[in-house]
Protein backbone atom coordinates (compact mmCIF):
# COMPACT_ATOMS: atom_id res chain seq x y z
CA UNK A 1 0.00 0.00 0.00
CA UNK A 2 1.19 3.53 -1.02
CA UNK A 3 1.49 6.61 1.33
CA UNK A 4 -1.12 8.36 -0.78
CA UNK A 5 -3.55 5.36 0.04
CA UNK A 6 -2.17 5.12 3.70
CA UNK A 7 -3.07 8.98 4.22
CA UNK A 8 -6.58 8.14 2.19
CA UNK A 9 -7.48 5.66 5.06
CA UNK A 10 -5.97 8.05 7.68
CA UNK A 11 -8.36 10.82 6.50
CA UNK A 12 -11.39 7.95 6.13
CA UNK A 13 -10.75 7.39 10.16
CA UNK A 14 -10.72 10.88 11.09
CA UNK A 15 -14.20 11.28 8.59
CA UNK A 16 -15.82 8.05 10.50
CA UNK A 17 -14.57 9.55 14.11
CA UNK A 18 -16.88 12.56 13.13
CA UNK A 19 -19.33 10.90 11.82
CA UNK A 20 -19.81 8.75 15.14
CA UNK A 21 -19.33 12.77 16.94
CA UNK A 22 -22.35 13.76 15.17
CA UNK A 23 -24.93 10.38 15.40
CA UNK A 24 -24.24 11.02 19.25
CA UNK A 25 -24.79 14.94 19.08
CA UNK A 26 -27.57 14.31 16.94
CA UNK A 27 -29.63 11.35 18.90
CA UNK A 28 -29.48 13.83 22.12
CA UNK A 29 -30.64 16.63 20.12
CA UNK A 30 -33.61 14.29 18.85
CA UNK A 31 -34.64 12.94 21.90
CA UNK A 32 -34.22 16.74 24.00
CA UNK A 33 -36.59 17.49 20.07
CA UNK A 34 -38.95 14.93 20.98
CA UNK A 35 -39.42 16.36 24.56
CA UNK A 36 -40.18 19.99 22.82
CA UNK A 37 -42.69 18.68 20.59
CA UNK A 38 -44.89 17.38 23.06
CA UNK A 39 -44.52 18.77 26.22
CA UNK A 40 -43.16 22.34 25.06
CA UNK A 41 -44.65 23.37 21.87
CA UNK A 42 -48.48 24.35 22.33
CA UNK A 43 -51.39 22.47 20.61
CA UNK A 44 -52.22 24.74 17.26
CA UNK A 45 -55.16 26.18 17.33
CA UNK A 46 -57.02 25.13 14.39
CA UNK A 47 -55.06 21.45 13.56
CA UNK A 48 -55.23 20.73 17.26
CA UNK A 49 -52.54 17.62 18.19
CA UNK A 50 -51.71 16.41 14.25
CA UNK A 51 -50.14 19.95 13.73
CA UNK A 52 -47.01 18.15 15.88
CA UNK A 53 -45.94 15.99 12.52
CA UNK A 54 -45.33 19.72 11.60
CA UNK A 55 -42.13 19.00 13.42
CA UNK A 56 -41.28 15.91 12.05
CA UNK A 57 -42.35 16.65 8.12
CA UNK A 58 -40.82 20.12 7.56
CA UNK A 59 -37.18 19.16 9.01
CA UNK A 60 -37.41 15.65 6.68
CA UNK A 61 -38.34 17.92 3.69
CA UNK A 62 -35.97 20.62 4.63
CA UNK A 63 -33.13 17.92 4.57
CA UNK A 64 -34.10 16.19 1.72
CA UNK A 65 -33.76 19.33 -0.29
CA UNK A 66 -30.48 20.33 1.35
CA UNK A 67 -29.66 16.51 0.32
CA UNK A 68 -30.54 17.34 -3.50
CA UNK A 69 -28.72 20.73 -3.12
CA UNK A 70 -24.98 19.18 -2.03
CA UNK A 71 -25.46 16.33 -4.60
CA UNK A 72 -26.30 18.77 -7.72
CA UNK A 73 -22.93 20.91 -6.16
CA UNK A 74 -20.34 18.15 -6.02
CA UNK A 75 -22.22 16.38 -9.82
CA UNK A 76 -21.01 20.22 -10.95
CA UNK A 77 -17.62 19.99 -9.55
CA UNK A 78 -17.52 16.25 -10.67
CA UNK A 79 -18.64 17.31 -13.99
CA UNK A 80 -15.77 19.90 -14.08
CA UNK A 81 -12.87 18.59 -12.06
CA UNK A 82 -13.91 14.96 -12.44
CA UNK A 83 -12.45 14.12 -9.19
CA UNK A 84 -14.06 11.16 -7.84
CA UNK A 85 -14.12 12.08 -4.13
CA UNK A 86 -16.91 14.78 -5.07
CA UNK A 87 -18.89 11.73 -7.06
CA UNK A 88 -18.79 10.07 -3.46
CA UNK A 89 -20.30 13.02 -2.11
CA UNK A 90 -22.77 13.03 -4.71
CA UNK A 91 -24.15 9.38 -4.29
CA UNK A 92 -23.90 9.50 -0.76
CA UNK A 93 -25.92 12.78 -0.61
CA UNK A 94 -28.12 10.93 -3.27
CA UNK A 95 -28.96 8.15 -0.88
CA UNK A 96 -29.56 9.92 1.50
CA UNK A 97 -31.94 12.48 -0.36
CA UNK A 98 -34.05 9.21 -1.34
CA UNK A 99 -34.11 8.25 2.46
CA UNK A 100 -35.20 12.28 3.40
CA UNK A 101 -37.75 12.57 0.56
CA UNK A 102 -39.33 9.24 1.21
CA UNK A 103 -39.73 9.99 5.19
CA UNK A 104 -41.46 13.36 4.12
CA UNK A 105 -43.90 11.02 1.07
CA UNK A 106 -44.77 9.09 4.05
CA UNK A 107 -45.70 11.82 6.65
CA UNK A 108 -47.45 13.77 4.25
CA UNK A 109 -50.14 11.62 3.09
CA UNK A 110 -50.87 10.68 6.68
CA UNK A 111 -50.97 13.81 8.15
CA UNK A 112 -53.40 14.71 5.33
CA UNK A 113 -55.97 12.12 5.74
CA UNK A 114 -56.48 13.94 9.25
CA UNK A 115 -55.79 17.43 8.29
CA UNK A 116 -57.80 17.67 4.61
CA UNK A 117 -59.31 14.16 4.34
CA UNK A 118 -57.31 12.85 1.52
CA UNK A 119 -54.84 10.65 1.25
CA UNK A 120 -52.96 12.35 -1.72
CA UNK A 121 -53.74 15.48 -4.07
CA UNK A 122 -52.49 16.40 -7.44
CA UNK A 123 -51.39 19.73 -5.77
CA UNK A 124 -48.08 21.79 -6.96
CA UNK A 125 -45.79 21.07 -3.99
CA UNK A 126 -47.09 17.33 -3.33
CA UNK A 127 -46.98 16.53 -7.28
CA UNK A 128 -43.02 18.59 -7.77
CA UNK A 129 -41.90 16.60 -4.38
CA UNK A 130 -42.95 13.54 -6.22
CA UNK A 131 -41.21 14.24 -9.24
CA UNK A 132 -38.13 15.24 -7.72
CA UNK A 133 -38.40 11.51 -5.45
CA UNK A 134 -38.73 9.83 -9.08
CA UNK A 135 -35.50 11.80 -10.70
CA UNK A 136 -34.04 10.69 -7.87
CA UNK A 137 -34.41 7.11 -8.01
CA UNK A 138 -33.60 8.05 -11.91
CA UNK A 139 -30.38 9.05 -10.64
CA UNK A 140 -29.23 5.43 -9.43
CA UNK A 141 -30.91 3.94 -12.29
CA UNK A 142 -29.09 5.57 -14.56
CA UNK A 143 -25.51 5.07 -13.04
CA UNK A 144 -26.43 1.24 -13.36
CA UNK A 145 -27.55 1.52 -16.48
CA UNK A 146 -24.23 2.40 -18.81
CA UNK A 147 -21.52 0.31 -19.94
CA UNK A 148 -18.66 2.37 -18.78
CA UNK A 149 -18.70 3.37 -14.90
CA UNK A 150 -17.22 6.28 -16.10
CA UNK A 151 -20.31 7.34 -18.38
CA UNK A 152 -22.48 6.56 -16.07
CA UNK A 153 -21.28 9.15 -13.33
CA UNK A 154 -20.91 12.24 -15.83
CA UNK A 155 -25.00 11.07 -17.14
CA UNK A 156 -26.13 10.91 -13.47
CA UNK A 157 -24.37 13.93 -12.52
CA UNK A 158 -26.04 15.75 -15.68
CA UNK A 159 -29.38 14.07 -13.86
CA UNK A 160 -28.50 15.82 -10.40
CA UNK A 161 -28.59 19.06 -12.04
CA UNK A 162 -31.88 18.68 -13.86
CA UNK A 163 -33.26 17.37 -10.28
CA UNK A 164 -31.89 20.74 -8.56
CA UNK A 165 -33.86 22.58 -10.61
CA UNK A 166 -36.88 20.91 -9.33
CA UNK A 167 -35.98 22.63 -5.40
CA UNK A 168 -37.34 26.53 -6.52
CA UNK A 169 -40.79 24.85 -7.97
CA UNK A 170 -41.18 23.18 -5.19
CA UNK A 171 -40.53 26.54 -2.99
CA UNK A 172 -42.22 28.71 -5.07
CA UNK A 173 -45.68 26.71 -5.80
CA UNK A 174 -47.00 27.93 -2.93
CA UNK A 175 -46.90 31.40 -4.71
CA UNK A 176 -47.25 30.41 -7.89
CA UNK A 177 -50.12 27.99 -7.62
CA UNK A 178 -53.34 27.45 -5.98
CA UNK A 179 -52.45 24.88 -3.23
CA UNK A 180 -53.76 23.25 -0.52
CA UNK A 181 -50.47 23.84 1.37
CA UNK A 182 -49.81 27.04 3.73
CA UNK A 183 -47.10 29.55 3.04
CA UNK A 184 -44.20 29.57 4.57
CA UNK A 185 -45.11 30.21 8.78
CA UNK A 186 -41.30 30.95 9.29
CA UNK A 187 -39.44 31.92 6.34
CA UNK A 188 -41.15 34.45 4.91
CA UNK A 189 -40.71 37.97 4.60
CA UNK A 190 -42.87 39.28 7.29
CA UNK A 191 -40.78 37.06 9.88
CA UNK A 192 -42.17 33.81 11.56
CA UNK A 193 -45.93 34.01 11.79
CA UNK A 194 -46.65 31.34 14.36
CA UNK A 195 -46.19 31.30 17.99
CA UNK A 196 -42.64 31.36 19.14
CA UNK A 197 -43.05 28.25 21.33
CA UNK A 198 -44.20 27.14 17.88
CA UNK A 199 -40.91 28.28 15.56
CA UNK A 200 -38.61 27.32 18.83
CA UNK A 201 -39.22 23.68 18.58
CA UNK A 202 -39.28 23.89 14.69
CA UNK A 203 -35.94 25.57 14.72
CA UNK A 204 -34.31 22.68 17.75
CA UNK A 205 -36.06 20.22 15.60
CA UNK A 206 -34.25 20.89 12.73
CA UNK A 207 -31.26 21.01 14.09
CA UNK A 208 -31.60 18.18 15.73
CA UNK A 209 -32.21 16.16 12.11
CA UNK A 210 -29.51 18.33 10.80
CA UNK A 211 -26.94 16.20 13.06
CA UNK A 212 -28.60 13.35 12.37
CA UNK A 213 -28.24 13.72 9.14
CA UNK A 214 -24.91 14.98 8.52
CA UNK A 215 -23.70 12.09 10.67
CA UNK A 216 -25.26 9.54 8.57
CA UNK A 217 -24.01 11.47 5.15
CA UNK A 218 -20.20 11.29 6.57
CA UNK A 219 -21.08 7.43 7.39
CA UNK A 220 -22.18 6.97 4.39
CA UNK A 221 -18.97 8.89 2.08
CA UNK A 222 -16.54 6.72 4.59
CA UNK A 223 -18.22 3.73 3.39
CA UNK A 224 -18.26 5.03 -0.67
CA UNK A 225 -14.80 5.84 -0.34
CA UNK A 226 -13.53 2.87 1.41
CA UNK A 227 -15.61 0.55 -1.07
CA UNK A 228 -13.82 2.35 -4.10
CA UNK A 229 -10.73 2.03 -2.26
CA UNK A 230 -11.17 -1.93 -1.89
CA UNK A 231 -12.53 -2.27 -5.77
CA UNK A 232 -9.20 -0.52 -6.83
CA UNK A 233 -7.09 -2.38 -5.34
CA UNK A 234 -8.72 -5.47 -6.15
CA UNK A 235 -8.46 -4.10 -9.96
CA UNK A 236 -4.74 -3.54 -9.75
CA UNK A 237 -4.22 -7.10 -8.00
CA UNK A 238 -6.19 -8.73 -10.91
CA UNK A 239 -4.50 -6.78 -13.60
CA UNK A 240 -1.39 -8.04 -12.14
CA UNK A 241 -2.31 -11.46 -12.52
CA UNK A 242 -3.58 -11.41 -15.59
CA UNK A 243 0.03 -9.94 -16.42
CA UNK A 244 1.71 -12.78 -14.54
CA UNK A 245 -0.23 -15.21 -16.45
CA UNK A 246 -0.35 -14.15 -19.46
CA UNK A 247 2.31 -16.43 -22.09
CA UNK A 248 4.15 -13.30 -23.30
CA UNK A 249 5.07 -12.82 -19.62
CA UNK A 250 5.86 -16.47 -18.82
CA UNK A 251 7.86 -16.32 -22.56
CA UNK A 252 10.09 -13.65 -20.98
CA UNK B 1 -88.61 -11.13 28.44
CA UNK B 2 -89.20 -7.78 29.68
CA UNK B 3 -86.81 -8.23 32.42
CA UNK B 4 -84.24 -8.71 29.72
CA UNK B 5 -84.91 -5.72 27.53
CA UNK B 6 -85.30 -3.63 30.96
CA UNK B 7 -81.28 -4.81 31.65
CA UNK B 8 -80.12 -4.07 27.51
CA UNK B 9 -81.88 -0.59 28.00
CA UNK B 10 -80.14 0.33 31.82
CA UNK B 11 -76.78 -0.85 30.32
CA UNK B 12 -77.43 1.45 27.36
CA UNK B 13 -78.45 4.54 29.78
CA UNK B 14 -75.30 3.54 31.90
CA UNK B 15 -72.78 3.51 29.17
CA UNK B 16 -74.18 6.18 27.45
CA UNK B 17 -71.52 9.19 27.94
CA UNK B 18 -71.90 12.21 29.49
CA UNK B 19 -73.50 15.56 27.35
CA UNK B 20 -71.11 16.71 25.22
CA UNK B 21 -72.80 19.88 25.66
CA UNK B 22 -70.95 22.22 27.76
CA UNK B 23 -67.98 24.15 26.47
CA UNK B 24 -64.64 23.11 27.26
CA UNK B 25 -61.83 25.42 28.95
CA UNK B 26 -58.34 26.12 28.35
CA UNK B 27 -57.19 23.30 31.05
CA UNK B 28 -59.98 20.92 29.70
CA UNK B 29 -62.28 21.34 32.56
CA UNK B 30 -66.32 21.70 31.29
CA UNK B 31 -67.17 25.02 32.09
CA UNK B 32 -70.63 25.88 33.55
CA UNK B 33 -73.15 27.02 31.04
CA UNK B 34 -73.90 30.56 31.31
CA UNK B 35 -76.73 30.34 29.27
CA UNK B 36 -78.75 29.56 32.62
CA UNK B 37 -77.37 32.31 34.11
CA UNK B 38 -79.60 35.21 34.44
CA UNK B 39 -79.54 37.89 31.39
CA UNK B 40 -78.61 40.72 33.93
CA UNK B 41 -75.18 38.89 34.77
CA UNK B 42 -73.21 40.23 31.73
CA UNK B 43 -71.04 42.97 33.69
CA UNK B 44 -70.26 40.41 36.02
CA UNK B 45 -69.12 38.34 33.12
CA UNK B 46 -67.19 41.05 31.32
CA UNK B 47 -65.91 41.44 35.01
CA UNK B 48 -64.72 37.75 35.14
CA UNK B 49 -63.21 37.36 32.29
CA UNK B 50 -60.93 40.77 32.60
CA UNK B 51 -59.68 39.19 36.21
CA UNK B 52 -56.71 36.85 35.49
CA UNK B 53 -57.07 33.38 36.34
CA UNK B 54 -60.97 33.12 35.24
CA UNK B 55 -61.99 30.87 32.70
CA UNK B 56 -63.77 33.13 30.03
CA UNK B 57 -65.14 29.79 28.13
CA UNK B 58 -62.87 31.13 24.82
CA UNK B 59 -59.75 29.57 25.13
CA UNK B 60 -56.87 30.99 23.15
CA UNK B 61 -55.54 27.40 22.08
CA UNK B 62 -57.37 24.51 21.46
CA UNK B 63 -57.31 22.28 24.53
CA UNK B 64 -55.12 19.35 25.21
CA UNK B 65 -57.04 16.08 24.27
CA UNK B 66 -58.24 14.14 27.87
CA UNK B 67 -55.69 10.87 26.06
CA UNK B 68 -53.37 10.02 24.16
CA UNK B 69 -55.93 8.80 21.41
CA UNK B 70 -55.64 11.71 19.37
CA UNK B 71 -52.02 11.50 19.19
CA UNK B 72 -52.12 8.15 17.09
CA UNK B 73 -51.47 10.08 13.86
CA UNK B 74 -48.18 11.57 15.14
CA UNK B 75 -46.80 8.39 17.21
CA UNK B 76 -47.30 6.58 13.57
CA UNK B 77 -45.83 9.10 11.57
CA UNK B 78 -42.73 9.29 14.09
CA UNK B 79 -42.48 5.73 14.06
CA UNK B 80 -42.99 5.67 10.36
CA UNK B 81 -39.61 7.83 10.00
CA UNK B 82 -37.71 6.07 12.79
CA UNK B 83 -38.02 2.69 11.58
CA UNK B 84 -37.00 4.08 7.77
CA UNK B 85 -34.14 6.08 9.80
CA UNK B 86 -32.79 3.11 11.67
CA UNK B 87 -33.37 0.45 8.88
CA UNK B 88 -31.44 2.57 6.66
CA UNK B 89 -27.92 3.35 9.56
CA UNK B 90 -28.76 -0.75 9.87
CA UNK B 91 -27.86 -1.24 6.28
CA UNK B 92 -25.55 0.92 6.05
CA UNK B 93 -23.43 -0.90 8.61
CA UNK B 94 -24.04 -4.22 7.15
CA UNK B 95 -22.73 -2.93 4.09
CA UNK B 96 -19.84 -2.13 6.29
CA UNK B 97 -18.87 -4.77 7.92
CA UNK B 98 -19.24 -6.92 4.56
CA UNK B 99 -16.44 -4.46 3.23
CA UNK B 100 -14.57 -5.24 6.12
CA UNK B 101 -15.67 -9.01 5.96
CA UNK B 102 -13.97 -8.63 2.12
CA UNK B 103 -10.95 -6.31 2.83
CA UNK B 104 -9.94 -8.96 5.25
CA UNK B 105 -10.57 -12.02 2.82
CA UNK B 106 -8.52 -9.86 0.48
CA UNK B 107 -5.69 -9.87 3.16
CA UNK B 108 -5.71 -13.51 3.99
CA UNK B 109 -5.61 -14.30 -0.47
CA UNK B 110 -1.84 -11.95 -0.31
Amino acid sequence: MNDLAQTDLAALESVRRWANGLMVVGGISVLVALWLVFFYAPTEREMGVIQRIFYIHVPTAWLGELAIGILALCSLGYLWLRDDRLDAIAVSAAELALVFLSATLVAGPLWAKVAWGTWWEWEARLSFTLVLWFINIGYFMLRGATESPEQGKRFAAVLALVAAADIPLIHMSVYWFRTLHPKPVVLNPEGPTADAEIVRTLLFSTLAFTLVFAGLLLHRYGYERLKRHVAGLRHMRDDRDSHLASPETVYR
Amino acid sequence: MLSILSSVALAFALAAPPSQDAPVGQDGAIVEDSRSEAAGTTSDTVAAQERPGVISGLPRRAPEPRTMAAYWPVFLVLSVTWIGFVGYMLLLGRRSSRLARSISDTGAER
